[in-house]
């Protein structure tokens, strides 16, 4: 998140990474009501992919009563100028529908639309979604008219891979990451100040889910609890499908 | 080129679907939808090959779902997934995944297809054979905006199109609603020009067609008059007569390609009116993937007043 919301740092090294960052994670706030803007979760017993997989309380070693989340959704709010009234949407979890790892950033809807509703009933909004894992690469997604006679507008997408583009493999992250260690390059650490602004966004979360309820049980295999998905739709939106 | 994987799951499919696109090289496709076909064995072969020549006006991913049975009681109780991926040249213009599902899988295959869906793209689900009582109820039909069904492939059709009634969810549509759009535009033309109101009317057909029915009743609701159902020898719909103070309209069809129009006090004249293929009937299912609600109005086939979603 702290990538996708800075500034553009002065330079590409740990230094300026981290300046920039570090103001990133010090301006996020969270949402007042706690109860409403976060949900946590617990993957159940479900098909998953085509094979039969057990539900967290019923692993071995697991506690049957354990509180422990496998899943986690939050809101956060990053309170500066470039970013006011932009609601930040973090999920994470196991045994979801596939392992993926994205960010999407979802437009706004143009202020005025000059084409009436029906030629605009199948138009999404706006994004951009750069795959962090698999299949990195990124796509734009926009609206175009349909070829025809008829006025009617329709989402496209265009699309950049690195797989395609590049023959040659990305390297996995952590080889990527010890060869940065063996090299002393510091570009994708977090440093301690950052871990310790994370935690303090976090913290009042943990502390609020240690004191009220229990983690809403998921499907495995499925996109994450329902509670997630009303988390969203009290906001009027809802989450895209990876 | 083919990827063959035996007892497999949806992660190894999509490394495979991936490792395809980069085998082939050129796979700069933008996808607009994934199409999900259910199936059995037999009306496979048919099915995928109307999705791949529809797949050349809607580039789509298309899933197809094959429910085996097996016939040995042992071999029932062993659940096990086999997956077919196709790419490039032997898939159309998009990528078709054929899924074949043993055992109690088989209950489970959106848990297979959830994570093969393309990422927000529309997800279209096509039931050749077999459809559900309820398609928006079915764990399949849920992940869908747009549910396609057959009245043509079932034993009964108007005693099914009478739970289709029922259990009519925005965005379920019928290939034999689809069948009828030459009819409907030839039958708006027409009314057009004669400008007259329509005091009778009648659609003749083979008995049960569905279309016929389903045109009589669209009739009905938009013309508020009495529509008589007559049976002939067919193919399918053969006629609609309209009969207004002046004389008919019709338009007749009695076989082949070619329909005659015929209005009161103007020489009748030909039209193209003809039996289209299934390819076809899908292709154009899905040029537009909202809910169809005119199919809605034909289905009830009262004269209810239109309340369009989107106003």
């Amino acid at each position: 998140m702290a990538l996708t919301a800075m500034e553009e740092p002065i330079a590409f090294d740990a230094e300026s990474l981290l300046t920039e960052k570090l103001k990133v994670l010090k301006s996020v706030q969270l949402p007042e009501n706690l109860g409403e803007h976060t949900v946590r979760g617990q993957y159940a017993a479900a098909w998953q992919g085509g094979e039969q997989v057990l539900g967290y309380l019923e692993e071995d070693g697991i506690d049957p009563a354990s509180t422990t989340d496998t899943y986690a959704a939050i809101k956060v709010n990053v309170d500066n100028r470039r970013w006011a009234g932009v609601p930040f949407y973090l999920r994470t979890g196991k045994r979801l529908g596939r392992r993926v790892t994205e960010i999407a950033v979802v437009f706004q809807t143009a202020p005025h639309s000059p084409f009436d509703s029906t030629a605009t009933e199948e138009l999404g909004k706006n994004a951009i979604v750069i795959r962090v894992q698999p299949d990195e690469g990124m796509t734009v997604r926009f609206g175009s008219k349909v070829p025809g006679t008829s006025m009617e507008i329709r989402d496209v997408t265009m699309d950049f891979a690195y797989g395609e583009s590049f023959t040659e493999s990305s390297p996995e992250a952590y080889e990527r990451l010890i060869l940065d260690v063996l090299l002393g390059d510091a570009n994708l650490f977090p440093r301690h100040q950052e871990v310790e602004e994370s935690w303090k966004i976090l913290d009042p979360i943990e502390e609020h889910w240690a004191t009220h309820g229990r983690p809403a049980q998921y499907a495995s295999g499925s996109w994450g609890p329902e509670e997630a998905d009303e988390m969203l739709a009290r906001d009027g939106r809802s989450w895209r499908r990876p | 080129m083919k990827i063959d994987l035996t007892d497999t799951t949806a992660s190894k499919i999509n490394k495979a679907l991936v490792q395809g696109r980069r085998a082939i090289g050129t796979p700069a496709v933008g996808m607009v939808l994934t199409m999900v076909i259910v199936t059995d064995e037999e009306n496979a072969y048919d099915a995928i090959k109307a999705a791949e020549e529809a797949s050349h006006e809607h580039p789509s991913r298309t899933l197809v779902v094959i429910k085996r049975h097996a016939r040995t009681p042992r071999d029932r109780t062993n659940s096990h997934l086999d997956a077919e991926v196709r790419v490039g040249a032997d898939a159309g213009t998009g990528e078709t995944v054929i899924l074949r599902t043993y055992g109690e899988v088989s209950d489970h295959a959106d848990s297979v297809v959830l994570p093969l869906l393309l990422p927000d793209a529309p997800v279209v689900v096509w039931w050749p054979v077999d459809a559900p009582e309820n398609p928006a109820k079915d764990p399949l039909g849920a992940l869908a905006q747009r549910r396609i069904t057959d009245l043509y492939a079932v034993e009964n059709p108007l005693q099914v199109l009478e739970t289709r009634v029922r259990s009519y969810a925005p965005g379920d549509t019928d290939l034999a609603w689809t069948r009828l759009t030459p009819w409907r535009s030839m039958l708006a033309a027409a009314l057009d020009q004669a400008r007259e109101r329509i005091i009778s009317g009648a659609v003749e057909a083979e008995e049960d067609n569905p279309a016929a029915e389903l045109l009589a009743r669209w009739l009905e609701a938009r013309l508020k008059v009495k529509i008589d159902r007559v049976v002939t020898a067919g193919p399918v719909v053969t006629a609609v007569r309209l009969g207004t103070a002046n004389g008919e309209v019709v338009i007749d069809r009695p076989e082949g390609p070619l329909a005659t129009l015929s209005l009161p006090g103007q020489p009748s004249r030909t039209l193209a009116l003809k039996v289209r293929t299934t390819s076809e009937l899908i292709a154009e299912e899905l040029r537009r993937l909202d809910a169809d609600e005119m199919y809605a109005v034909a289905l009830r086939g009262e004269g209810t007043k239109e309340t369009p979603s989107h106003v």
